[in-house]
């Protein structure tokens, strides 16, 4: 049994080389994961922008800051941005390039320079998007619907479509990547029911990356195609507008999956780690993700029931819609009762667990509504409907995203984050984003629509406290970044297994070696035999590293890593 | 660093968040005393989409209160301490069972009352006390008129190569047919006059772009799509006057063949917003809608079909 840290004159992973070069055309997962970390948090700062400018047109009932057709752009930047720049590719590209093979105890991915290429696309995608952007931006909203987006809008919809087209396959090579890897790279001993759940949430969104992404890609370019005078959607040129939006959201629903299956498997790791405890109910969990997938594909006509599909369509859409609620409450009452009886260690990265399942139960009930027809016909195109999807995916995944990067910030950059200030920004990410997004479902059920910067007088009182929260929010968010930097040269250096975690991924050095491990480890356990774990340190304060007594991996001494 | 500590610390960075809110605060200070409630319901065929809303309200609000109080209690309860160590519980298949199969039947219980709800909703009364009031809703950008058959009940066609949008004449404005004898005593004005405790089945057509038709009042909304006809039906258990009040600067008021002004009614209407974003001027997209009595509705009827039969120019607005 040799789990002692590897000597750490030894080169890692960033010592190796650091060459521009060495970043640029590097095929190691792990640094591929760090140049998508640095690009999602400019992408992330641009929608975010976009966002402030916003929340700030919206203080007063008129047209202040902006007027109409900046407006309009604005929102379209957020949401573009956001969606297919930011929240698609956040947890899969960097903590789960990361993470994926050091986690089944491979070297790399199985396909590194696809890997690479994945990156590459991601970003002429976003080049494209932000040359959008700069001749003039689309004002379409990042639905995209036509025949306005198609026919009528005066803006750059062609080059932005365009963009989102490139970005998606960046998404189908990240998906690929997880499946084969997945399938083929996994270490001896590591069955798939002994797989963390992080990698069978990945694998489920892979899945879906796989098989919704090219319709999505289908759709922009027809639109892309329709401006240039091809009749597809339009009426007069004998299209149907409808079509659009069928294909439109037969990915975009599965959309949201794409971007919250990842923080399910990201919770599930942190709400183990810092309860001690192994997960409750693991098949269920895993099962649950995969249920989601499947059921997340038939769903997509819950955006539709005031298009004009027929009555009919919509009452089975909305009865798939209410199933899929249920493996989703499965996953909070497990983590729920993983917690019972643990020993709940109050890190930062447990804050946003934490957060993240009361703010994601917020938004999965408040999914209840709308997948019941008639209300859903009220509060359709209102604030309610922002406010529900904002729930999930800024207080959902924002917020797995963000507990993920405190969680594994030691294992990918070698340091500590500062605890005190990741507290208190933590805090203030809570509480601001509740002040924003509360309001909204208010709001939105008094009837104020989305996409208005002219609004009624009487929905200002609401409008100026979502904003007030909105400042909040954007503060605590410069918070992780300012400190997260600084601790890259005057954090405290991180032990290999700072929280002592039962996951392979702590067995090796922080950062790791350019291939993860000096031997193959042999999995000899189940994912979060935390009852291995010695529980004999005492808190607060951090627990001894133990890194001697976790019969984990055995890793016989005469199996070298070629 | 404890909780405690760490917030005395900060306490200058929470005034400097807190100050914005309340200098925003205080630039509107009427706002906040304004009442915001939410939108009179008249639609009887919609009655039990509130219904359902308070149901699930409440239901979800203590599904989330119970999740919320147990993570807490959790929390504190089995907060690290010395010496007191984790139990391990591998899972247990009854309890996964069992809320499972709770939450299933919940939901299947909201699913088919939401059925039942949504065909109140979309289906007309089979046999209503009287016959249905047909109109029919043009959206454009980014304005909405409304056609009314004339007494032959027949709506003349719409052909979208005679639009012409700079014309003063509402019927040249959408396009209306001269050629089509359904036309003839058609008449399209700018706002939706409808009487009280009438059925009325609408069907509406776009000639751009995808609006959508919404009616906070009536808690009906439906997307006019170009290229299809969409469908819906409402009936309104009071007078526009009843929910919103009068104003009466701003009357409904028609002109007759003679150019002579008649005010209808002093009452405000109800309001239609576009919820299908359309284009820059999405955000005015607003229409009316004045519910009335039955003799003021055929009052109104009567001007303008005397007025059309006239042949006069029509500007489609009654002010
Ligand atoms: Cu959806
Ligand atoms: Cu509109």
């Amino acid at each position: 049994m040799s789990l002692a840290p590897l000597s750490l004159h030894k080169p890692n992973y960033l010592s190796v080389s650091n060459t521009l070069r060495s970043w640029l055309l590097t095929t190691d997962h792990k640094r591929i994961a760090i140049l998508f970390l640095i690009s999602i948090t400019f992408f992330f700062f641009i929608g975010g922008f976009a966002a402030v400018l916003m929340r700030l047109e919206l203080m007063t009932p008129h047209a202040d800051v902006v007027d109409k057709e900046a407006y309009n752009r604005l929102f379209t930047i957020h949401g573009v941005v956001l969606i297919f720049f930011f929240l698609v590719p956040s947890i899969p590209g960097v903590l789960g390039n990361f993470l994926i093979p050091i986690m089944i105890g491979a070297r790399d991915m199985a396909f590194p320079r696809l890997n690479l290429a994945s990156w590459y696309l991601y970003l002429i995608g976003g080049i494209i998007v932000l040359t959008s952007i700069l001749i003039g931006g689309a004002d379409t909203g990042w639905t995209f619907y036509t025949p306005y987006s198609s026919v009528y809008s005066n803006s750059a919809v062609f080059t932005m479509a365009v963009g989102v087209f490139v970005a998606g396959f960046s998404s189908i090579l990240t998906g690929l990547n997880f499946i084969v890897t997945t399938h083929t790279m996994r270490a001896p001993g590591m069955t798939w029911f002994r797989l963390p759940l992080f990698i069978w949430s990945h694998y489920a969104t892979a899945l879906i990356m796989i098989l919704g992404t090219p319709v999505l890609a289908i759709a922009v370019l027809m639109v892309a195609v329709e401006r240039m005078g091809v009749g597809i959607f339009d009426p007069a040129l004998g299209g149907d507008p409808i079509l659009f939006q069928h294909l439109f959201w037969f990915y975009s629903h599965p959309a949201v999956y794409i971007m919250v299956l990842p923080a399910f498997g990201v919770i599930s790791e942190l709400v183990t780690c810092f309860s001690r405890k192994r997960i409750f109910g693991y098949t269920f969990v895993a099962a649950a993700s995969l249920a989601i997938a499947v059921l997340g594909f038939l769903v997509w006509g819950h955006h539709m029931f005031v298009s004009g599909q027929s009555a009919y369509a919509s009452m089975v859409f909305s009865i798939i819609s209410f199933t899929i609620a249920v493996p989703s409450g499965i996953k909070v009452l497990n983590w729920t009762a993983t917690i019972y009886k643990g020993r709940v260690w109050l890190t930062t990265p447990m804050l946003y667990a934490f957060g993240f399942i009361g703010l994601f139960t917020i938004g999965g009930v408040t999914g209840l509504f709308l997948a019941a027809m008639a209300i859903d016909v009220h509060v359709h195109d209102t604030y309610f409907v922002i406010a529900h999807f904002h729930y999930i995916m800024v207080g959902g995944t924002v917020m797995a995203y963000l507990g993920g990067i405190h969680f594994w910030w030691p294992k990918m950059t070698g340091r500590m984050y500062p605890e005190g200030w990741a507290v208190f920004s933590a805090i203030l990410i809570f509480v601001g984003f509740n002040l924003t997004f509360f309001p909204q479902f208010l709001v939105g059920y008094l009837g104020m629509p989305r996409r208005y910067h002219i609004y009624p007088e009487e929905y200002q009182a609401l409008n100026i406290l979502s904003t007030a929260g909105a400042s909040i929010l954007g503060i605590g968010y410069l918070f992780p970044f300012t400190y997260l930097l600084w601790s890259l040269r005057r954090g405290p250096r991180a032990e290999s297994n700072p929280w002592d975690a039962a996951g392979l991924e702590w067995q090796t050095t922080s950062p790791p070696p350019t291939f993860n491990f000096e031997k193959t480890p042999i999995v000899t356990q189940e994912a979060y035999a935390y009852e291995l774990v010695s529980q004999e340190d005492d808190l607060p304060g951090r627990p001894n590293p133990t890194e001697g007594e976790i019969p984990v991996l055995d890793a016989p001494p005469q199996e070298d890593q070629p | 660093m404890s909780l405690k500590r760490l917030l005395s610390r900060t306490l200058p960075l929470w005034a400097m968040l807190t100050a914005p809110t309340l200098a925003w605060a205080q630039t509107a200070p009427e706002t906040f005393g304004r009442p915001t409630t939410v939108p009179v319901n008249v639609f009887d065929g919609s009655a039990s989409t509130d219904t359902m809303f308070n149901f699930v309200t409440w239901l979800t609000l203590s599904v989330l209160v119970a999740v919320l109080i147990t993570l807490v209690i959790f929390a504190v309860k089995y907060r690290y301490q010395p010496g007191r160590r984790s139990i391990f519980i591998h899972g247990n298949n009854a309890l996964e069972s069992v809320w499972t199969l709770i939450p299933t039947i919940i939901l299947a219980v909201i699913a088919v009352l939401s059925q039942d709800s949504w065909s109140q909703m979309k289906n007309p009364p089979v046999n209503p006390p009287d016959e249905p009031i047909r109109v029919r809703i043009i959206a454009m950008q980014f304005k909405w008129f409304f056609q009314y058959p004339g007494p032959d009940g027949e709506f003349g066609r719409l052909d979208v190569t005679r639009m012409n949008i700079k014309s003063s004449d509402v019927k040249e404005q959408a396009g209306l047919d001269p050629t089509d004898p359904a036309s003839a005593d058609d008449i399209i004005v700018g706002q939706l006059v409808v009487p009280k405790d009438r059925t009325v089945i609408a069907d509406m057509i776009s000639i751009d772009v995808i609006h959508s038709f919404f009616l906070p009042n009536f808690r009906i909304k439906q997307d006019a799509v170009p290229g299809m006809t969409t469908r819906v039906w409402l009936r309104s258990n009071k007078t526009s006057a009843e929910v919103v009040g009068t104003n009466p600067n701003q009357p409904l008021a028609t002109y007759t063949a003679d150019g002579e002004e008649v005010v209808i009614t002093d009452a405000k209407p109800f309001d239609i917003v576009c919820a299908e974003l359309c284009g820059n001027g999405h955000y005015t997209m607003r229409g009316l809608l004045y519910v009335v009595s039955e003799q003021q509705y055929n009052q109104f009827l009567e001007i303008e079909y005397a007025a059309a039969a006239a042949g006069g120019e029509d500007d489609g607005y009654g002010y």
